[in-house]
């Protein structure tokens, strides 16, 4: 089966380094995918070139098998889409929206009251206008509006924004059940652990330039750990280390003499990855001319 | 052209684009209500009332005349005002306004085509055109009924001058149309129209009161929109509507191609 999105050599540069350079992506179906990057690292112009909002300088994008320059409307009709900075007609009531986008889509809105009661939009403000909406409830009804008719790719941008730890949970779980179904969810954020507790793998993308794809287990597990020592006099100390794990406590043993009062040994966090990786890679990007 | 965007198009300017016909209508009725006084004293105005009556071509139609007056309907900045708003307040809303706001992601996202976004919101106005045409005439009747003065106007030189509105009103709606597609905001594209229609209004009153600049009227819509020489039949119809249909048929075809090649939507 092809995969859910494929891109080759997805370029396209605004000038003065901005853009997104020779992007080289596969994301299998039924899978859930983590797009990170700091902002404007690219994230944004990468799901807008996938949706043909925005046309590529050169390099392919293939969508569910369709190339998306000609896949058009009927394409999109099988995406769900949340923008990152999402806008909604504030004259609206909530309930207009969802059957605006329904009818637009020409798709049922077979899953719409299950997100809505996932999300815990509460459904007495379905009623009312969209302007008096609060962020949160306004993200609510954007994920609803994403989700409602059950697509078959959904690409999320910045998901999580404006919502409260519950909802945010709830979310995730939402993502969860569409894997469970066979949908595949194309989720970019910059909330690193968030993204790390549904994603199967992620890719970051760094100034327009990505780095590759790995599963989220690979990553951390990848042999580097955060050490910290805590002494008698209170100072503390804290260092990433590759060591194997004998040496590594042989070294701290040697160290220890007496003053060392605690030793704590964790796996990189994902936050701590996303970081190195991008401390790695800034000389070298930096350095390369935007294509 | 999509259903579902133009039943969205028609909660929320179908009311605004209708109100304005409401404007002719008015002047109209006024005008009914004017018209005796003004019979009366009309050979003593002078002043300003003069440099009016020339714009609204004297030499043609008798100034004391039903058929001069009661084509100020037609004519007063106000309608052409009304005629404009009309049609450009869905067409500036989309596709600008919502790129602007950030809702036109989320529109195309849902498969509605860039094509069908512009075919379907220049289709919304076709009607309005229409309305705001025949207000001025509807406006016109209504001021010569109070008055009781209908026998003295040339219903069919009217109805011709309304049609020559409704094609205005079309052209309007394709510039708009095409101001919205170049355009990054509404607001931006509200600027270019109105830079657009005062420049017209600027030329075509230059143009009528000024012999010398007489070239500068050809350069505008109101050129080809002209009430007075229709109603005395020294125009030529055919060639002004021709323009003027041409126009907004260029505009919209220009509108349409330039939408599906935007690098960003």
């Amino acid at each position: 089966m092809e995969p859910a999105i494929e891109t080759r050599a997805l370029t396209i540069a605004y000038g003065g380094g901005a853009g997104v350079f020779d992007l080289d992506l596969s994301v299998a179906r039924g899978e859930v995918f983590g797009f990170l990057g700091p902002n404007g690292a690219g994230k944004t112009t990468t799901l807008r070139m996938l949706l043909d909002l925005l046309r590529p300088d050169r390099g392919e994008a293939r969508v569910l098998g369709t190339p998306v320059r000609r896949g058009g409307g009927a394409l999109r009709r099988r995406i769900g889409y949340l923008p990152g900075d999402l806008a909604l007609f504030g004259s609206l009531s909530g309930e207009a929206t969802l059957e605006l986008f329904s009818r637009l889509a020409e798709r049922p809105p077979v899953r719409r009251d299950e997100t809505l009661d996932r999300v815990g939009f509460p459904r007495h403000a379905l009623s009312r206008r969209v302007k008096g909406y609060s962020t949160g409830m306004r993200q609510m009804l954007g994920i609803a509006l994403a989700f409602q008719h059950e697509p078959e790719l959904l690409i999320l941008d910045e998901p999580t924004t404006g919502l409260d730890p519950l909802v945010r949970d709830s979310f995730l779980a939402l993502v969860r059940a569409s894997r469970e179904r066979g949908q595949t969810v194309f989720l970019s954020s910059h909330v690193l652990d968030e993204v790390g507790r549904v994603a199967d793998r992620v890719a970051i993308i760094h100034r327009g330039r990505l780095h590759p794809a790995e599963r989220i287990d690979a990553l951390r597990l990848g042999g580097t750990r955060m050490v910290t020592l805590s002494w008698r006099d209170g100072r503390r100390e804290s260092f990433e280390s590759d060591e194997e794990p004998a040496r590594l406590l042989a070294r701290l043993a040697a160290r220890a003499d007496g003053v060392l009062q605690d030793v704590e040994i964790r796996p990189l966090g994902l936050d701590a990855i996303f970081r190195r990786i991008v401390r790695e890679a800034a000389p070298a990007a930096g350095a390369r001319p935007p294509a | 052209m999509n259903r579902a965007l133009w039943r969205h198009l028609w909660r929320r300017h179908a009311l605004a684009s209708a109100l304005c016909a409401i404007l002719p209508v008015l002047i109209g009725a006024v005008m009914g209500i004017v018209w005796p006084e003004y019979r009366l004293q009309v050979k003593a105005m002078g002043g300003l009332v003069k440099f009016v009556q020339s714009l609204l071509r004297s030499d043609l139609l008798a100034p004391d005349s039903a058929a001069f007056f009661f084509q100020i309907p037609f004519a007063h900045p106000v309608t052409m005002l009304a005629l404009i708003l009309s049609v450009a307040l869905p067409t500036l809303a989309l596709p600008a306004g919502a790129r602007g706001r950030g809702t036109l992601d989320l529109l195309l996202a849902t498969g509605l085509e860039r094509r069908q976004l512009v075919v379907t919101t220049s289709l919304f106005t076709l009607p309005f055109a229409l309305l705001l045409g025949l207000a001025p005439l509807a406006g016109a009747w209504i001021g010569a009924s109070i008055t009781g003065a209908t026998a003295e106007i040339p219903f069919d030189a009217y109805a011709r001058v309304s049609f020559e509105a409704v094609l205005l009103g079309l052209f309007f709606s394709g510039l708009a149309q095409l101001l919205s597609v170049l355009a990054e905001d509404g607001a931006t594209a509200a600027r270019w129209l109105a830079a657009i229609v005062l420049w017209s209004l600027f030329a075509e009153i230059t143009g009528t009161g000024w012999p010398a600049a007489a070239l500068l009227k050809w350069l505008t819509p109101f050129g080809y929109y002209e009430p007075a020489q229709v109603i005395a039949g020294v125009a030529d119809y055919a060639r002004d509507c021709a323009v003027l249909a041409g126009a907004a048929a260029v505009c919209f075809g220009a509108a349409l191609v330039l939408e599906s090649r935007r690098r960003s939507a």
